[in-house]
């Protein structure tokens, strides 16, 4: 072997890939050409509803604020959300959360919250610190409240799959508002919807929803996958959807009745939004635009059958 | 309660992200690919950092889970497939020297990881050895042969001169 010459590799090839640092491509994370990793919930008309009773722990939380347009995430956002959502600690955070046949609901640890019925019943999952485990007990459920999507039927969803994930599946959108977030996960199997409080320089995860994914539309397309809603631990009512995006689209905008105009940023194809109030799918409208705001599709109302 | 990032763990990001970077963009070809897995990496090591910390070299720890997540996605359908494809045409790839891009993309899989893990990110031929899940001798052997190759692909025949060998130089 020459040395001159391993030398001279050697040294090509650490300074020709020495310019190649990591913060000068930071900038794409926010932009459309990251890669979602994702299977998705639900097609149009089958969306999972969902409904979660309890989050995070109002006493000693400061309020969720909202607002109309986002905030864009960072790597470090990312991270710190990953983190919060992984948290060993959240069996301490007086949530639980238990899957139900791609209903999610969660409830306090000390069970002061009873579960909310349901349509369906099935095996529910608990999740505590990241781990996910069968609880073993059946959990009766019905009456998805102001949901308007189809619940899954018997048979697609935790039970068919087996035990979900002990770790967070890779990140697919994170929506940050106000000081708020809505982080979604999601790999071909199943989808973790975790609700999150800006504290510090990190998250207080609030509820977290497990469930089954199936197929997102089979060509770039405007569209909700998923959609849930949710009572923050204040009584408020939080909405969430997740959906899809056309190929240059940078951001969605959100019209519901009653509510102001609001925009998502797309990331990967894809991008997530949660507001307060109800989640009526039949309602509102959607818009997928570029980055110079032109209009490249339109849903309305925002969940067509 | 809050979920800080550690002050520990953002010194060892600040420190490891670039070499990370280089190695992982030298692997797979694509600076917004490298991204991507760095970005997926990173958050899974702050997540179990109490036990990534530990590690010998964390930074293997998350090339290591960078490439497998790589190679997860490629086992994933023809419809990510066709993102993934997508994607290539918005790049930003061209940080580095298309001819030498194009001579490391040339090696074989194993070869580029080699010569990635041991001269982009300064892992010892044990250490490349564990993530690659391969021996230290197979782990020469491919850096000799990944070596070799670039130094044809970029200057033609070399006359050798010496008995040094590429372990020695990368010492």
């Amino acid at each position: 072997m020459n040395t001159d010459i391993d030398e001279t590799i050697i040294d090509e090839l650490r300074e020709g890939f020495a310019p190649a640092g990591y913060e000068r491509t930071a900038r794409s994370f926010r932009s459309p050409s990251r890669t979602p990793y994702i299977a998705a919930v639900a097609v149009i008309g089958a969306v999972a509803a969902t409904v979660v009773v309890v989050g995070g722990d109002g006493a000693r939380s400061p309020a969720l604020a909202w607002s109309p347009n986002p905030t864009a995430a960072t790597a470090a956002d990312e991270a710190a959300a990953r983190a919060a959502c992984a948290s060993p600690d959240l069996a301490s955070q007086s949530n639980r959360v238990v899957s139900v046949q791609g209903v999610a609901v969660a409830r306090p640890a000390d069970g002061s919250e009873p579960l909310p019925e349901l349509p369906g019943s099935g095996q529910p999952i608990e999740v505590k610190g990241g781990d996910v485990v069968s609880t073993g007990d059946a959990v009766t459920v019905s009456g998805a409240s102001g949901s308007g999507g189809a619940v899954p039927a018997a048979g697609s969803g935790a039970g068919s799959l087996g035990a979900p994930p002990t770790e967070l599946p890779p990140l697919v959108s994170l929506d940050l508002r106000g000081n708020g977030g809505l982080a979604v996960f999601a790999d071909d199997q199943w989808t973790f919807t975790c609700m999150l409080l800006s504290s510090g320089d990190g998250f207080e995860t609030g509820p977290i929803m497990v469930s089954p994914t199936n197929d997102l539309p089979a060509s770039d397309t405007l569209a909700i996958v998923s959609g849930s809603q949710s009572t923050w631990a204040d009584g408020r009512s939080l909405a969430m959807v997740s959906g899809t995006a056309p190929a240059g689209a940078t951001k969605v905008e959100l019209t519901l009745p009653g509510q102001p105009v609001a925009q998502a940023d797309v990331v990967g194809g894809r991008f997530s939004i949660w507001w307060f109030g109800s989640f009526d799918p039949s309602t509102g409208s959607i818009r997928a635009l570029d980055a110079n705001g032109s209009e490249l599709a339109t849903v309305s109302p925002i969940m067509q059958k | 309660m809050a979920r800080r990032i550690p002050s520990e763990f953002e010194a060892f990001y600040r420190e490891a992200k670039d070499p990370c970077f280089r190695a992982l963009l030298a692997t797979v070809g694509s600076a917004a690919e490298a991204d991507d897995l760095l970005a997926e990496s990173f958050t899974r090591a702050l997540a179990r950092w109490d036990a990534v910390r530990h590690h010998d070299r964390p930074e293997a720890w998350v090339v290591r889970t960078a490439l497998n997540l790589h190679r997860d996605r490629w086992r994933r359908s023809q419809r990510q497939q066709r993102l993934l494809q997508r994607r290539e045409s918005v790049t930003h790839d061209d940080v580095v020297d298309p001819s030498l891009m194009a001579a490391v993309q040339a090696l074989p899989e194993r070869q580029r990881e080699v010569v990635a893990l041991r001269v982009l990110l300064g892992l010892s031929a044990e250490q490349t050895g564990e993530v690659l899940g391969v021996d230290p001798g197979t782990v020469g052997t491919h850096l000799r042969r990944g070596l070799a190759a670039l130094r044809l692909a970029l200057h033609g025949p070399a006359e050798p001169s010496t008995n040094t060998t590429t372990q020695e130089v990368l010492q």
